[in-house]
């Protein structure tokens, strides 16, 4: 029984464990708590066995595999993989099995890792909660009758209930760090860039970006150690060095300044969750680190930009889903306009088709300078406040959602709910920044409160390294949700 | 189509939109969307609840300040003039609802137009 | 140049025709716009894609550096402006030939604003303005079988690089459209960024035309003219259409905006349907995509290695080198041989006869082994010896014809072939005299003809002795001795 990522790795490399042993494990852990939290949308027992095996075999006759070599890992569902299906928990491309795999899976592979299984989230990456999955709800561990959050609320769910494993999501307005902390794990949103976003099915291409869910900031510099870097299949991927980020995390913050800005704790954030990051604070203090104020004046005007520059974006994007060249096409379809019409209709879920047509009003004639334009000049003043804010402080710290999680069915019938629990989120997005949320206490009620760190653009070592200091100090992160698969198997 | 401008019908600062059934239609046809009355009445709802909410934007003086376009500061990435294989005919196909190799197959295409622009 | 004079609908008119065009140029990289799918013309359908221009979920694009270098060389051959800074945008709508729901092009910051392209006319020189000059991706291809509700979709070109060249409604006539045309073509091809053959699809045409009474200053409605397969077609469309709309006119009746397409068979162009509601394209800068941008110094660097263009071809050859209208446009539109003809000027600077040599004989040659005058691996200083032996009398211009060929086919010198064959042409005077005066005494009759003032029947004589010389004699001399003899 494996506790760590790190554990996985090394018993594999000293030939303790089988790679095929490993990828037992961690299928038996998913299917152990699937049931229960559905968090997982395809199994790959065939495919993970099959890699495992052949990883095993290098290792027998003396091959490097890689630095994961024999580590299980899942993938998100909006995430190109050659085994399984990419849905995107969408039915416009319900059955859709990708014929290439993402170029951050393709790493983790080359890496030597395994992919066990992909997971469930909002539909497109849509939501914050994964209630608009077309596929099922996942549940959140901590409370089976709350959601995970969203849109890697499979991933979250699943990593907090299982071990030893790597989980991949994707972030666009917080899509990883909202799940993790509700979900008590940790989840980084790297720059802007560090990620190839090849094979991601895109929501809102100048947001997305593929990050790591994981038990610990160190799994999560080891993920990412082993997928960034420039890729030739994306321009947008930037051309920067890839650190040694384990190492990196793993340095002492003494004198490391941490900035506090007041509008990063608007009101609408919760007591409990608002002195559980106060708490945490106070340990990084203790750590050395620096601890001032300093100003975002223009953050609370981040999520309606967010807004804006997400649907547009997504409205475009989503445009392919055509029922031409691939995806469902509605059987009703007299004439080819209606061919369009009725298969996205009956494909789209209503979320989706909400913002769709936000976004498509947004860019329309008329309209574009007064929302879409503007909400360009406003993602440039958020940008102007970080990069002044980070000039004085080395990484600013807030809450990663106003609440904890909240019940399933809950913010349904408002869809403006939802967007509100991404005012703390993103700010990283829409400036570039990288973001991270980590477990730092429990509400009253037993569920998780997550907070997050804000670095400079490329300094993902950093906001890791503030994450790990924290992590060895506190044992949050090492807590078990009620639902797990390792401290009795499968628990209520 | 040639130049800059987009010929905005509302300053940006008296921003009054009424949201119709005949905006939240014609934005559907634009979408390429089927909505029954039920959703459009939903989405009229949702249209004006974002316009309130994004509406706050308009309070921000951004006279002078350059949109960010772009993400990086980063321009010209540009890629050498090199290949790499294509797909052969089958896979191409494969994800395709309708197809009559090596063809994709949509319903008649109204009027005589070969391609696109139309 | 020696098109049939179509009857022109504008002649004695009250109205004048006001014509823009909107070019489409297949640029000739090697790969796609933004995916490295090959760049060719004519692969089996759906066999040159790739998930990127497939449109597949979680694809991406990626710029091809080759596709904006020979843009901006076009850009700046006709005379654009470029700013520093230039993007692309979405241009968003729904087509099955368009995979992504969009086509990457480029909206209020094109790569060239402006320009302009000259070119003779009638032996004038006019210009037309550009409006813009934009690089973008083409879509793929639709086509449909006879009777069956389908269409068929290819997506081998999409993706391909396009120019995008707008110009200013400037044209006033048929003729200048088909001027205009002919020259930007040639500019593409001097640049070496396309192949421009309209058959192939990599040079395109849409026109929009109005018609308005002569002398005014405003526009009226337009129709567009969509599917011109060629230069001739375009002319012919643009002269239907001009007659069209002056008739409707007169009949008192408006001009409908529409798209009408062009019926070769019975040369008239026909209502596609009335034209729809203005596309709302909801253009956003494409965030997939970096900016480009360019220093001055580049953009002079590129200036300063643009090769000459067609119309200063042609004005240097008639000025300069003096050559005629007719050879010298022959030349400039014929870009190998314009490169030819100028090394070979380099040697032997006698314009007329070379330029004679190489329209003539050369290009034959060149035309019957099917490939460009640089194909047949000729050194201009080769070459030249030729028509210098022409010039100097030393084979004459017939026999020099059959010095051509082995001249392509083996290395050897003009003077050794001219040797083996035995074609030199007799030159020396006293030996020309001899042969002379042995056929004026076998033709008496003729004699007396010429010495009547008959002048053919020196022609006559002048065959005669060629024919004694097995036409080896310099027939210019002969003629000379001739008249020298018969007028003493």
């Amino acid at each position: 029984m494996t506790e760590s990522v790190f554990d996985t790795r090394d018993r594999i490399r000293a030939g303790e464990l089988s790679a095929a042993a490993a990828a037992e494990e961690a299928l038996r852990q998913v299917e152990a708590v699937n049931p229960q939290l559905e968090a997982a949308t395809d199994i790959l027992r065939e495919d993970a066995l099959a890699q495992a095996a052949e990883i095993d075999r290098r290792l027998g006759v003396g091959e490097e595999p890689g630095p994961l070599a024999g580590i299980p890992f899942t993938v998100k569902s909006n995430i190109c993989t050659l085994g399984g299906r990419t849905s995107a928990a969408s039915r416009i491309i319900e059955g859709h099995v990708s014929p290439y795999e993402a170029t951050a899976v393709r790493r983790l592979r080359e890496a030597g890792a395994v992919c066990v299984a992909k997971t469930n989230l909002d539909e497109f990456g849509m939501g914050s909660s994964t209630e608009n999955s077309s596929i099922k709800v996942t549940k959140n561990p901590w409370k089976t009758t709350h959601v995970p959050g969203g849109s890697s609320g499979g991933a979250a769910a699943l990593c907090s209930a299982t071990r030893g494993m790597l989980h991949l999501g994707s972030d666009t307005g917080g899509s990883i760090r909202q799940p993790a902390s509700y979900c008590g794990v940790t989840g980084l949103k790297p720059t802007y860039g560090r990620v190839s976003r090849y094979g991601l099915l895109a929501f809102a291409s100048s947001l997305d970006q593929i990050g790591p869910l994981q038990h610990s900031a160190l799994e999560c510099a080891l993920v990412l150690q082993a997928m960034a870097g420039v890729d030739r299949m994306d321009c947008t991927s930037r051309d920067v060095e890839v650190k040694d980020y384990v190492e990196s995390a793993s340095r002492d913050i003494s004198g490391l300044r941490i900035g506090l800005a007041p509008e990063l704790f608007p009101e609408g954030v919760e007591a409990e969750v608002r002195e559980s990051v106060e708490r945490g604070i106070e340990v990084l203090r203790g750590l050395g680190a620096e601890v001032k104020e300093v100003s975002l004046p223009n953050a609370r005007y981040a999520n309606p930009a967010y807004v804006l520059v997400s649907a547009a974006e997504a409205s475009s994007n989503l445009a392919r889903y055509d029922g031409v060249h691939f995806g469902h096409r509605s059987k009703n379809a007299g004439d080819l306009v209606e061919l369009y019409k009725s298969s996205r209709a009956e494909g789209f879920g209503p979320e989706v088709k909400r913002r769709i047509m936000i976004g498509t009003f947004v860019l329309s004639s008329g309209y574009y300078d007064a929302f879409y334009l503007k909400a360009l000049k406003v993602r440039k003043l958020i940008q102007q406040d970080f990069e002044k804010a980070l000039g004085e402080v080395d990484a600013v710290i807030c809450p990663t959602s106003p609440i904890t999680a909240f019940p399933i069915g809950e913010r349904m019938d408002d869809p403006m709910k939802l967007y509100a629990v991404d005012v703390l989120t993103v700010p990283a997005n829409l400036a570039s920044l990288p973001a991270l949320s980590m477990p730092c206490g429990l509400s009253g009620e037993g569920l998780p409160v997550g907070m997050q760190i804000y670095g400079r653009q490329m300094e993902d070592d950093v906001v890791l390294r503030i994450a790990n200091a924290f992590q060895s100090e506190t044992d949050h992160h090492l807590r078990a949700p009620g639902v797990n698969a390792w401290d009795g198997g499968g628990g209520a | 189509m040639s130049g800059a401008s987009r010929a905005s019908i509302t300053e940006e600062r008296n921003m009054s939109i009424e949201v119709t059934d005949e905006l939240v239609g014609k934005i559907a046809v634009l979408s390429r969307l089927n909505l029954t009355p039920e959703e459009i009445a939903g989405l009229k709802e949702h249209f004006e609840k974002v316009l309130e909410y994004v509406g706050e934007l308009q309070e921000l003086d951004t006279d002078g300040v350059d949109p960010s376009l772009f993400t990086t500061e980063t321009s010209n990435v540009l890629r050498p003039d090199e290949g790499a294989p294509s797909l052969d005919n089958e896979t191409a196909l494969r994800p395709a609802p309708e197809s009559e190799p090596p063809y994709f197959l949509v319903p008649r295409i109204v009027g005589d137009a070969e391609s696109s622009e139309s | 140049m020696c098109a049939e004079k179509k009857l022109d609908p504008l002649e004695n008119s009250a109205y004048e025709a006001v014509i823009g065009l909107e070019v489409h140029v297949q640029l000739n990289t090697s790969t796609k716009m933004f995916c490295r799918c090959e760049n060719k013309f004519g692969a089996d359908p759906n066999t040159n894609v790739c998930p990127v221009c497939l449109g597949w979920p979680g694809a991406l694009p990626y710029a091809n550096r080759q596709a904006i270098e020979q843009s901006l060389r076009a850009v700046l051959a006709c005379g654009c402006e470029v700013g520093e800074f230039s993007k692309f945008d979405r241009k968003n709508y729904y087509y099955p030939d368009l995979p992504k729901g969009y086509q990457i092009s480029q909206y209020d910051q094109p790569l060239g604003l402006g320009g302009q392209v000259d070119f003779f006319l009638e032996g004038e020189r006019s210009g037309v303005r550009l409006t813009r000059i934009h690089l973008e991706e083409d879509a793929g291809k639709n086509t449909h079988v006879g009777g069956r509700p389908v269409s068929f979709v290819d997506l081998n070109r999409a993706g391909t690089p396009l120019l995008e060249i707008v110009t200013e409604p400037d044209i006033s006539s048929a003729a200048q459209a088909g001027a205009f045309l002919r020259n930007l073509r040639l500019i593409m091809l001097y640049l070496g960024v396309s192949d421009c053959n309209m058959e192939e699809g990599s040079l395109r045409c849409d026109v929009n035309i109005s018609i308005r009474p002569k002398g005014a200053e405003h526009l009226e409605t337009r129709s567009e003219i969509k599917n011109l397969n060629s230069f001739n077609f375009i002319e012919k469309a643009l002269n239907y259409e001009i007659a069209r709309q002056i008739e409707l006119k007169e009949r008192g009746e408006e001009v409908v905006q529409e798209t009408r397409l062009y019926d070769p068979d019975r040369d008239e162009t026909r209502s596609m349907r009335g034209k729809e509601a203005e596309h709302d394209y909801r253009y956003f800068p494409e965030p997939d995509l970096t900016p480009v941008t360019f220093t001055s110094g580049q953009l002079e660097e590129i200036r300063s290695e643009l090769p000459e263009l067609p119309i200063d071809r042609l004005q240097r050859y008639t000025g300069e080198l003096e050559l005629e209208e007719y050879p010298a446009d022959l030349l400039v539109r014929d870009h190998e041989a314009a490169v030819f003809f100028d090394s070979c000027m380099e040697v032997y600077p006698q314009a007329r006869s070379v330029a004679n040599w190489i329209l003539n004989s050369l290009k034959e040659e060149a035309n019957s082994r099917k490939v460009g005058i640089s194909s047949l691996g000729l050194e201009p200083g080769r070459f030249v010896d030729l028509v210098k032996a022409v010039d100097d009398g030393i084979v004459s211009s017939q026999k020099a014809r059959d010095v051509l060929e082995p001249m392509l086919e083996t290395d050897k010198s003009v003077a050794e072939i001219i040797s083996e064959l035995g074609l030199e042409q007799i030159s020396d005077d006293s030996m020309l005299r001899e042969q002379v005066e042995k056929v004026l005494a076998e033709h008496p009759g003729p004699v007396e003809d010429v010495r009547a003032g008959k002048k053919n029947s020196v022609n006559f004589l002048v065959g005669q002795v060629m024919k004694e010389t097995r036409g080896k004699a310099n027939p210019g001399k002969v003629a000379g001795i001739i008249g020298e003899i018969l007028s003493a």
